[in-house]
């Protein structure tokens, strides 16, 4: 993504800084599934490597690796490296994923978050990902997906030109909506993912290997926006995930079809702290007590309800590490 | 009543008829030539085959092959050599032989002529064989009989070895054995095929020409441009897959020379693969790679298979392909696909820093040493997966490329007064001029 970090300053995208605290509390809950210790992080740090902050902070991860595609810049990234235990490699990702060894050392979290339209060199990406990655490591990725075009078949043409020879000719016409193109980026993922599972399960000795998804979620930071992924697993990890009811534990969890959308309300502090006092409430509560939400709808407390553990309660002058 | 069977045993003719046409000739010398060397291997394991020889000499009327590689034990002769097919109780040899589906001479030999003389001396033993195969296809029998035979014997190393000449050649044989094309194609074949056995000091000769081995050479240096190169067992087999650039040969890397070789126990059965075979996008395949183009012609890729347990190495039973389906090779072709990866991401890169700046790093690579890739010195390289032309060291003067257009009657003109064939000597020369005139 080059250059996208010097339009935007992630700390600042609301919807990002949600998602990237439901990260945390999924990565928490794996780690006390697996009960095991060292992960590795490799993701895009940009130049304000927030995600390697908190996920630092968080878990103490010190294996980190920040792949970045701008080498001319390196003095910059170099300056604000905020961590010693960040790694850099310059290089696009397809250049750099592949000459990044020691998959089968320790756990991994991979999360390429890209703020371009979901394309072919992605899949690529994804195709070396599932490739190296063990049981137990996780990779997440989170792309654009708005298309050109107005109609139907104009979208569906901007895909195809997006996605080259991975295009799925049996996705339906009616799917290329601006709502149904999570599905069909989802469609496209899950069958290279599926391809590349299937021939390690046919190669490698001794191993049935499942891709569990955990993520898609879409959420607008100026341009729709969506995140999936999830992680590699044995029948043992299987059914120790199944058994901890993580996916009903957490909302915004999904190991299905069932889109979560990362919505925020535009909310004052005083209407906020009103709101908060309240959880949880019910429509007949509500109904009930309307007259003392002075006008906040009951469709926006339940928005709210979704993310408030997530959401960002800036005060101005924010200054981190 | 008597009880009605359906047949299923082999006939002669499918043998001598019908499994020839799956080879072509150069192959079916080949296949001798690694029974030779396969006698090499069992008597030198440690690979050291200096004064080792193997002769091959053919004219329009016969052809011959003569090794001293130790000979064909009498019993391995009667019991499993000359058996169509391997028998289940063979017992492995235990070491790295390319010898394993039980057909490969026969077939040869079948392919090329129709009399066949084998003389063969080990320390111990000494057996003639003679096969008229009109005669052997007449007889119900298929056993073949030994002309004479004697063991107990001390021979020296010297006097052991195999010798077979063929006559009564084939049609077409005939006429291909006596063509000079013929002969340099064999050769070509040969020192690709088992060049690696030729490095380790085997000498080969055809028609008396000693040939030399045609390897793959891979840059290796310090400086950035490395070999890729994952290692693992599978099962008995051990992979090493390695992926590079290689020297460029004069002005330009020969694109018939890019591409993927694979080696089975030091055999080369694939060679400079730009199919979706390995990881290219062609029009079987187009799931992963890139379609083959010229701005890869310097990518080279190696494959090295080698197990003591021959058949469960991935090749056809010719040994001229893979069997593409089979578990170890799917395997690793996958791995192939990730190290292609790297290459092609710095060929890519090497092609953009002259694009975008000027030719300092392709022209320095294109200047760096290759490295031949015997097995010792694929054994030697270590496992990396790293490559970077960051720290190239810029050797040459760098070179940009200056286009503009102009004019075609002023263009013309100017070719005329420098007297000069083309535009692009008009650009050079005018660029000369002024540079000359002006600073």
């Amino acid at each position: 993504m080059p250059g996208s970090d010097q339009k935007i300053n992630y700390q600042y995208r609301p919807a990002k800084s949600i998602e990237r605290k439901m990260l945390c509390d999924l990565i928490r809950e794996i780690q006390l599934i697996r009960a095991d210790g060292e992960m590795r992080y490799i993701g895009l740090g940009a130049k304000y490597f927030t995600d390697f902050l908190l996920l630092h902070n968080e878990f103490g991860i010190t294996d980190m690796i920040s792949i970045e595609a701008q080498k001319e810049r390196q003095v910059r990234y170099e300056f604000n490296k905020p961590l010693k235990c960040i790694q850099m490699w310059y290089g696009s990702t397809n250049e750099v994923l592949p000459q990044i060894s020691g998959f089968d050392q320790k756990m991994n979290l991979v999360w390429l978050d890209f703020d371009d339209v979901f394309g072919e060199s992605m899949l690529y990406d994804l195709e070396t990902i599932c490739r190296n990655i063990k049981i137990g490591s996780m990779f997440f990725m989170s792309c654009n997906y708005s298309y050109r075009g107005g109609t139907q078949s104009e979208k569906r043409e901007s895909f195809r030109d997006c996605v080259g020879n991975f295009f799925d000719e049996g996705i339906k016409k009616t799917d290329y909506t601006n709502k149904r193109m999570p599905y069909v980026i989802k469609k496209v993922i899950d069958n290279q993912i599926r391809r590349i599972i299937d021939l390690r399960n046919r190669t490698e000795r001794g191993m049935t290997i499942e891709y569990m998804q955990l993520l898609f979620l879409t959420y607008q930071d100026g341009a729709p926006m969506m995140t999936i992924g999830g992680i590699l697993v044995d029948e043992e990890l299987k059914i120790k995930i199944n058994q901890s009811r993580l996916i009903s534990k957490y909302i915004f969890i999904s190991d299905s079809e069932e889109v979560f959308s990362i919505e925020i309300p535009n909310l004052t502090n005083k209407e906020i702290q009103l709101i908060l006092k309240n959880l949880p409430i019910s429509i007949e509560e509500f109904q009930e007590h309307e007259q003392e939400f002075y006008g906040i709808g009951f469709d926006e407390i339940c928005k709210f309800e979704r993310i408030y553990r997530y959401y960002p309660y800036y005060s101005e002058g924010m200054f981190t590490t | 009543m008597m009880k009605r069977i359906v047949k299923a045993n082999p006939t002669k003719e499918f043998f001598v008829n019908m499994l020839v046409r799956d080879i072509l000739l150069k192959q079916a010398i080949i296949e001798l030539i690694d029974n030779s060397i396969d006698g090499a291997r069992s008597i030198r394991e440690t690979n050291a085959y200096k004064g080792l020889k193997i002769s091959v000499n053919f004219n329009r009327e016969g052809f011959e092959i003569e090794d001293n590689c130790g000979g064909i034990p009498i019993d391995v002769a009667e019991n499993y050599a000359f058996r169509f097919g391997r028998p289940q109780n063979a017992i492995s040899s235990n070491t790295e032989t390319t010898g394993i589906f039980g057909i490969g001479m026969k077939r040869a030999l079948f392919k090329i002529g129709k009399k066949f003389t084998i003389l063969s001396t080990t320390k111990t033993s000494k057996f003639v064989l003679n096969l008229d195969v009109k005669d052997w296809l007449s007889k119900e029998e298929w056993d073949f009989d030994f002309s004479s035979y004697d063991d107990n014997m001390r021979n020296e190393d010297a006097e052991t070895g195999t010798k077979i000449m063929v006559t009564d050649l084939n049609e077409d044989i005939a006429g291909e054995l006596k063509s000079p094309e013929f002969e340099a194609e064999l050769i070509e074949h040969i020192q690709r095929r088992v060049g690696l056995d030729i490095a380790y000091g085997i000498i080969i000769t055809v028609n008396g020409k000693i040939l030399a081995g045609n390897n793959i050479s891979l840059i290796n240096n310090i400086e950035g441009i490395r070999v890729v190169k994952e290692e693992y067992d599978d099962d008995g087999i051990n992979v090493q897959i390695l992926g590079g650039i290689a020297p460029r040969e004069g002005k330009n890397y020969p694109p018939e020379k890019a591409g993927w070789y694979i080696y089975c126990n030091g055999r080369l059965v694939v060679a400079a693969d730009k199919s979706s075979l390995t990881t290219w996008k062609d029009l079987e395949n187009k799931s992963s790679g890139v379609v083959f183009h010229n701005n890869y012609a310097g990518f080279r890729g190696i494959v090295y298979f080698s197990s003591k347990q021959p058949e469960k190495l991935p090749w056809n039973t010719t040994k001229t392909g893979l069997d593409e389906t089979s578990r170890v090779y799917l395997q690793a072709r996958e791995k192939m696909l990730e190290i292609f990866k790297i290459v092609k991401g710095i060929i890519d890169e090497i092609k953009k820093s002259t694009e975008e700046k000027d030719d300092a790093v392709e022209e320095s690579v294109a200047k760096m040493q290759g490295m031949e890739m015997t097995v010792s010195e694929i054994k030697k390289v270590p496992k990396n997966r790293e490559m970077t032309i960051k720290s190239v060291i810029i050797t040459t003067e760098p070179n940009v490329t200056i286009s503009y257009k102009k004019p075609k009657k002023d263009a013309d003109e100017l070719k005329g007064a420098l007297g000069v064939k083309s535009y692009k000597e008009v650009g050079e020369k005018t660029f000369e001029y002024y540079k000359d005139a002006e600073c």
